[in-house]
Order: C-alpha cells, then sequence, then structure tokens
C-alpha cells in the first residue's frame, strides 16, 4: 500500500453549497502533504469526509485502504487529528484530555507524552477552561504527536502558537516524517508549508487546482526579473509576462522554460544592472487564491 | 465612573435585539390574570358557590400547596391567588433568563471582548441588562396594575399590590441571576445555577404552604422569596411591608453582583476552574467515564434534592392520617386510591411530579448533553478516535436511562421510610418505592424520543424535546382539572395516580422507549457529524 489517502469523484455539499465537487487527492505514503486553500475551499470538509464524519454525496474515499464511513473506527486506530477549531471540555485538565484521547485510541506512549508536554511548554495541571488559545492547540497537539500512528491529520494545527512553539511543531513533523509516519496539513501559513511539506495540494472550492511535489510546483511559478539596458528596451519581449518599461529600466516574469530564450534576448541588449527574484510558491498560491475573486 | 462608560449605548442595542421578545414575554405575563378572571367568573354563577370552593380549597393540602393560602374570598382575591404562580413564574424565569442572556453568554461567545475593547467599560454590560429588565419588569406591573384597576374593575390598592409583586419577584431573580453569572464559569452552569435556585426556592415555599395547612410552623415560607410573593395578600389585607424585605434583598444581590464582577477576570468564574490532576485517573477510562465526568453533576444534584424534597413531603403527609372518604370529591378524583389516607393521597400526586416529570425533565437534558457535545465540536475529536457513534451515544443515553430508576429510588425511599417513621406504618416505605418506579418507564419514554430527535434532527432536537415534554405536561394539568378527556399518546397518563395501575401498559412503554431509542442510534449512525 503505497497510497494512503486516496479519493475520487468526492462531492459534499450543504444545501445549496457544494463543499467538495469532486475531489480527487491523493497522499503517497511516507508524505508530509500540504493541504492549501482559501477560506472556505473545503479543507475541514475534505477532514470530516476522510474521518467518516460525514457521508459523501458522490464519489469514493479510501483512507488507510479501508472505507472511512464503514470502517472509521478501525481506522482511526491508526491515526491522529487535530481539528481546525480545538474545543475542549473546560472542566477537564490538559493531562487528561490527553490521556483520554490515547485511551479511546488505544493508548499512548507515557514517555512520549511526557517529552512533548514538556518541549511545548505545556503546564498539564490546568483546566482547559482556563488555557489561552495557543494552549489550547497544544493540547491538541501534544495529544497528536504522542500517539503511536501511520497517519496525522493536521487542520490548521498553529494556528495561535507563537512563533517559538511553531518552530517545535516543524521539528515534530519533520521527526514523524523521520519515523515513516504521513502527514496531512491544512495550513494558511506558506513558510510553514514550505519548511515542512514535499508535497503540496491546493483546492479551491472544492476542487484540486494544483497538486504535485514542491520542486514541480516552484517549477510552475515565474521569476521575476528587474533589469536596467544599455538601449532604450523593447516594447515586446517573447516568453517575459508582465512587462513594465520605464526610462532605460524594464521589469518582467519569466516562466521556467522562457528563463534562457528571455535572457539571451536581454543580454543582447546589453545589461547594466541586473536583479532576480527566485520563484516563491506565495506567487502560485496568490494566483489559485485570487482567481476565485474573478 | 469609568467601569460604566457606555452603559447608554449597550441598553439601546439590547433593546434592539431583543424589543420583540421583550414585548412578548411582558404580554404573557399581562395574560394570566385576565384569563383567569374570566375563567373564574364563568365557574361561580353565585357568591355562595365561590364560597364553597374556597371553602374546599382551603382544606385541600395538594392546592394549598401549590397555590398558598386563599386571603380573600372575593373575586378579585381568587384571581391574585389563582394567578400569583403564573405571573410570579414568568416573571422569574423571564428576567432571569435575559439577564444571563445579555452577561456571561455575551462573555462566552466573546462578544464581549469586543466590546469592552471599545469605549465600555466593564461594569456596563452588567448594568445595562440588569437595567432593562428592571424596567421591563417595573413595566409590566404598571400595565397589569392598571389593566386589573381600569378594565377589568378590581380594587385600586390590590391591583397595585398584585402588580408590585410581578416586579419585586422580577427584578429579586433578576439580580440572583446576575450574581449567577459571575458565580458560574459558563453561561449554561450560570443558567443551571440561577434555575436551580429558583426551583429549591419554589420547593421552600410548597413545603412551607403544605406543613403550615398541616399544623407546622408559619415561618417556613418566609425562608423563601417566592413565600413572601404570597404574604403580601393583595385583594386582603395587603401587607405593605413585604415590598421592603424584596427591595433589601434585591439590593442586597444586585450590590453582590457588582462587587463579584469589579473582581472577576473576563472568562473566569468562581466557582473556578483552579488546577486538577496531571494525568487522568481510573475513572476517565473511556466513553462511559467521560460521560459521567460530564453528567454526574447534575445527577447527583437531582438525586439529593429529590431525597430531601421527599424526605419532607413524606414528613407532610404522614400527618394527613384521615380518610380520603372525608373528601367527596377529591375521593371521586383519585379514584384508585379509595381506601388510602389523604397523606398517602398527596404522597402518590407528589412522587407522580418528581418522578415521571421532573425524572422525564432531567433524562431529556442528559439526552440534549450529547447534543451539546456535538455542537461543541467535542464529538468530532472523539469520534476521530477508534470509539464509535454506537458506543457514544450509549454512554450518554445509558447515563441519562439511569437517571429516572435513580431518582425514584431517592424520592420513593426518603418519601416512604419518613413517613414509615413518622406514622408508624412501616409497609409505607416499600409502598412508595413502588409507586415511585412505575413512574419511570414513562420518563424513560421521552429519553427515547430525545434520543430519536437527536439521531434524526439534531439541529432542532432541543427545542423539539422541550416542546413535547411541555406539551405533555400541559395536557396531563388539563386532563387533572378536567378539562379534557384521557389524551391517549402521552405517556404521562399511564401512571398517573388517577388511573388503577395496569402492568401492562407500562411494559408497552417500556418497549416504546426502546424502539424509539434504537431508532435514534439508528439515525444517528447514519448522518453527518458535527
Ligand atoms: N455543517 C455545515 N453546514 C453548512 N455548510 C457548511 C458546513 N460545513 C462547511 N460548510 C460550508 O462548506 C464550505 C467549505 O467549508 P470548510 O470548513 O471545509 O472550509 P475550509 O477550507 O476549512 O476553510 P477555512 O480555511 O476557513 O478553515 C464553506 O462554504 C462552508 O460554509
Ligand atoms: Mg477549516
Amino acid at each position: 500500500m503505497t497510497e494512503v489517502i486516496v479519493t475520487r469523484g468526492l462531492v459534499k455539499t450543504y444545501g445549496r453549497t457544494r463543499a467538495l465537487d469532486g475531489l480527487d487527492l491523493t497522499v503517497a505514503a511516507g508524505e508530509v502533504h500540504g493541504f492549501l486553500g482559501p477560506n472556505g475551499a473545503g479543507k475541514s470538509t475534505t477532514f470530516r469526509a476522510l474521518l467518516g464524519l460525514v457521508g459523501a454525496d458522490a464519489g469514493e474515499a479510501r483512507l488507510l485502504g479501508g472505507d472511512p464511513w464503514r470502517d472509521g473506527p478501525a481506522l482511526h486506530r491508526h491515526l491522529a487529528y487535530v481539528p481546525g477549531d480545538v474545543t475542549l471540555w473546560p472542566d477537564l485538565t490538559g493531562g487528561e484530555i490527553v490521556d483520554l484521547l490515547g485511551r479511546l485510541r488505544g493508548g499512548l506512549d507515557p514517555r512520549r507524552r511526557a517529552a512533548l508536554i514538556e518541549r511545548f511548554e505545556l503546564d498539564p495541571r490546568r483546566r482547559a477552561g482556563t488555557y489561552s488559545k495557543g494552549n489550547r492547540q497544544k493540547v491538541a497537539l501534544v495529544a497528536a504527536f504522542a500517539a503511536d500512528v501511520a497517519l496525522l491529520l493536521l487542520d490548521e494545527p498553529t494556528s495561535g502558537l507563537d512563533p517559538l512553539m511553531e518552530v517545535v511543531f516543524r521539528e515534530c513533523v519533520i521527526e514523524a516524517r523521520a519515523a515513516g509516519r504521513t502527514v496531512l496539513l491544512s495550513s494558511h501559513i506558506l513558510s510553514e508549508v514550505e519548511a515542512t511539506c514535499d508535497h503540496v495540494s491546493i483546492i479551491r472550492a472544492g476542487r484540486i487546482v494544483e497538486s504535485g511535489s514542491l520542486a514541480a510546483l516552484r517549477h510552475l511559478t515565474r521569476t521575476r526579473v528587474e533589469v536596467e539596458l544599455a538601449t532604450t528596451p523593447p516594447a515586446a519581449l517573447p516568453g517575459a509576462h508582465d512587462v513594465r518599461v520605464e526610462g532605460q529600466r524594464l521589469g518582467c516574469e519569466v516562466e521556467a522554460e522562457a528563463i534562457e530564450p528571455v535572457f539571451r534576448r536581454l543580454a543582447e541588449l546589453g545589461i547594466r544592472a541586473i536583479t532576480v527574484h527566485p520563484p516563491t510558491l506565495e506567487q502560485l498560491f496568490m494566483r489559485h487564491y485570487q482567481a476565485e475573486a474573478r | 465612573m469609568q467601569a460604566f462608560t457606555g452603559t447608554g449605548a449597550l441598553i439601546r442595542l439590547l433593546v434592539r435585539r431583543d424589543r420583540g421578545a421583550l414585548a412578548l414575554w411582558i404580554a404573557v405575563m399581562l395574560a394570566f390574570p385576565p384569563i383567569n378572571a374570566a375563567a373564574l367568573a364563568r365557574m361561580f354563577a353565585s357568591t355562595e358557590q365561590m364560597q364553597a370552593f374556597v371553602r374546599e380549597t382551603e382544606g385541600n393540602l395538594l392546592i394549598v400547596a401549590f397555590h398558598g393560602p386563599i386571603h380573600a374570598a372575593t373575586g378579585a382575591g381568587l384571581v391574585a391567588w389563582r394567578s400569583l404562580l403564573q405571573v410570579v413564574f414568568a416573571a422569574a424565569l423571564g428576567s432571569m433568563l435575559f439577564v444571563i442572556r445579555h452577561t456571561r453568554a455575551e462573555e462566552d461567545a466573546g462578544r464581549r471582548e469586543l466590546v469592552g475593547a471599545g469605549a465600555v467599560g466593564r461594569l456596563a454590560g452588567l448594568t445595562a441588562a440588569l437595567a432593562v429588565v428592571i424596567v421591563a419588569d417595573v413595566a409590566a406591573a404598571a400595565l397589569l396594575a392598571g389593566l386589573l384597576a381600569l378594565v377589568v374593575g378590581f380594587p385600586v390598592a390590590g391591583s397595585i399590590a398584585f402588580a408590585a409583586t410581578l416586579a419585586a419577584a422580577g427584578a429579586l431573580f433578576a439580580g440572583l441571576a446576575a450574581v449567577a453569572g459571575e458565580v458560574a464559569s459558563s453561561a449554561t452552569s450560570a443558567r443551571k445555577l440561577a434555575i436551580g435556585a429558583f426551583a429549591g426556592l419554589w420547593a421552600v415555599r410548597m413545603l412551607g404552604n403544605a406543613g403550615e395547612a398541616a399544623g407546622g410552623p408559619g415561618w417556613v415560607s418566609w425562608l423563601s422569596p417566592l413565600g413572601w410573593a404570597g404574604e403580601v395578600r393583595a385583594y386582603a389585607d395587603e401587607r405593605w411591608a413585604v415590598f421592603g424585605l424584596f427591595a433589601a434583598a434585591t439590593v442586597g444581590v444586585v450590590a453582590l453582583a457588582y462587587g463579584l464582577a469589579a473582581r472577576r477576570d473576563l472568562g473566569a468564574g468562581l466557582l473556578a476552574l483552579g488546577t486538577g490532576p496531571d494525568a487522568a485517573g481510573r475513572g476517565l477510562r473511556g466513553l462511559v467515564g467521560l460521560a459521567w465526568r460530564l453528567q454526574r453533576g447534575p445527577l447527583l444534584l437531582a438525586t439529593l434534592a429529590l431525597a430531601l424534597i421527599g424526605a419532607a413531603l413524606g414528613g407532610i403527609g404522614a400527618g394527613f392520617a384521615e380518610g380520603l372518604e372525608a373528601s367527596p370529591s377529591l375521593a371521586a378524583w383519585l379514584a384508585p386510591l379509595r381506601g388510602a389516607t389523604l397523606g398517602d393521597a398527596f404522597l402518590a400526586l407528589m412522587l407522580y411530579v418528581l418522578v415521571a416529570l421532573v425524572g422525564a425533565a432531567h433524562g431529556v437534558a442528559a439526552v440534549l448533553r450529547g447534543r451539546a457535545e456535538e455542537t461543541r465540536g467535542h464529538l468530532t475529536w472523539i469520534l476521530a478516535t477508534s470509539a464509535s457513534r454506537t458506543r457514544w451515544l450509549g454512554s450518554h443515553v445509558g447515563l441519562a436511562l439511569a437517571g429516572p430508576p435513580i431518582l425514584a429510588l431517592a424520592a420513593g425511599l426518603s418519601a416512604g421510610s419518613v413517613d414509615a417513621l413518622t406514622s408508624g406504618r412501616e409497609e409505607r416505605a416499600a409502598e412508595c418505592l413502588g409507586l415511585a418506579l412505575t413512574h419511570v418507564p414513562a420518563a424513560w419514554v421521552m429519553i427515547g424520543l430525545a434520543t430519536a430527535l437527536f439521531g434524526r434532527f439534531p439541529r432542532a432536537a432541543g427545542p423539539l424535546a422541550w416542546g413535547v415534554l411541555a406539551l405533555f405536561t400541559a395536557q396531563v394539568a388539563l386532563w387533572e382539572a378536567g378539562a379534557i378527556t384521557r389524551p391517549w399518546l402521552n405517556p404521562f397518563t399511564v401512571s398517573h395516580p388517577m388511573l388503577a395501575l395496569d402492568l401492562r401498559l407500562l411494559a408497552v412503554l417500556g418497549l416504546a422507549a426502546a424502539g424509539l431509542t434504537i431508532a435514534g442510534a439508528l439515525a444517528f449512525r447514519a448522518r453527518d457529524v458535527g
């Protein structure tokens, strides 16, 4: 089994809203898979469908080789989930909640639990009603990372964490990958995804609009070039986009395939000064996110 | 006075948000007395008939326990006597729920932080809620006094006294709710605390009334503000000094609420949530442990309350050793209890109310606790572990089903053994326990119904379950009063003391409860969660 998560044409409607509109998502074993998309795109709904909490209207979902709707409890023994909106039982302490979730899953490693509580600087004796947002999130993270499971489903797990804890979180994800676990991580923090994920899927309006390895996706984005020429720039430059000319200065964006011809042409025109901004994922995301606004 | 900055703006906001509900609430309070006046006018063609009714009622422990003694045997006096319970109930409950809605619930929803960050002082929210609700109470009282004195034509002084009772009770319970909102750690527990306090004070008044009628001390009902409400004696010899008592108590609780609010941190409560164990103990092992942890508070509280009330009622019942035949109308009404004493009949009715109705209400609340777990997002988390839907539902519904037998045991045993000890009739302990247990299947049916609603119509489950329970209770009240014939689909008629017990029908109730519970579980397995 190399594919831990597979969905084919998954559809979920809420009244008139199509929360999932033919979702095709594939996550291979051992991958840390980033799951990105604008607000309301359907990320949390995808998690709920993968957990068998909501039934799909059409399409198919397979998780760890089983059907999440039918075999939920058996499959859940092998996964841990951090919900997008962590709410805790106010009268229970953080430590009790970590243990309770562990026991409901079938046990957790006490040493790992102790180590994680220390690393996340969580006070397990406080009642959950008195935790701040970030501390609530830590309870969920400790419970998830302490579990001895094959798959981690993390829905915006770091919202509310301070930068120090964000670092701890990234370490934990990287350790999980080293231990051979598969991670599906939804996030709005692009740097977090770039730092931890090897694969990324972008969802918009309930569909996957882009999916692949980070390296391949970088390839899809454009390099930004600012150049000062020795001569007056030409009006058109084949292969370049968004060309702006100001005196002898020229700015443009260049796709990966067009870098060589564009630079040849620029060299012919005589380059006095040049700055090149490498492609960022941000541009790719922006392109997909903004497409929704149109 | 920075703490009060922005109170005016908040008052306008509250009135804007709730003006419809406030108007409806005032209309309901105003409706009771005229309806009762019309009904009583139809009932009594002559003064003699009215006098006969008053004489018979004075000797009727059951009615006196609920409504208190009749102070004036006039048309106006009877209307005030009959309406007091309804009007005070509506005023107190409405005031309490309004105050908590606009103080603690706002805070829980995080809106108070939003507002608090603006130009609004920390005491402004509490002040605005209290101001609006007390003004509404006083306005309702003024309208009611005018209605009774000018339209219905009752004596002016009595009308003012009766209407003022409404405002006094409303204001006092608004203050109590404000205290509950400061003390509790969430809006839900604040509501429970406030309504629990109301129920407790109500029980004190009832015990005081019944005890006094049974020859006991007269001071017991003075322990409860709801007892004071009866001591105003509108249309008889009005005791205006009682309002001084109301005013002093209201000022006291409001001051307490302000004292707490000024000291407390946002989001915290006095019944605070300090620290606790750093790891889960053996009790919190799985689903049942969690459900027990979430449900034990209300269950233990209800058990304790029913045991105490049962014991007090048992003592009162033992004092009425004369035969039921002494009161022909009562004997006809409670035909199956022929041969019993008046006290036995009283206890039979009280155990019905405590186990069937209170037990059902407790059970419905317990099932809906599961729904709260879903709306708060806890359920998605639980079901993402190896816990199955059926086992999770079973843990909550199982505890809910355990409630009525436990409550029957508490109420039946305590009432029966106190009765046995006081009257020397040893068989009373077993009799009362047996009687209490016969009401369990009816309560189970309501639990099954709530489970079915939760499984099939989760969003509407709360209002529907409470609505059906209210409808059933109203049907029983009308049926008891002879206004309607027996409502056949109502589970609460089966074990009612007015009817001879039919064990086969109890078994049918048990089957119905089981069927509804299973239907609920099947529907829950097939639906979306969260
Ligand atoms: N229980 C529900 N009832 C009705 N509509 C829902 C429900 N759950 C989700 N939706 C709708 O489905 C769509 C997808 O929601 P979802 O929560 O999956 O988005 P998301 O990608 O997680 O967004 P965010 O980044 O804000 O967390 C939204 O339009 C949302 O309003
Ligand atoms: Mg989400």
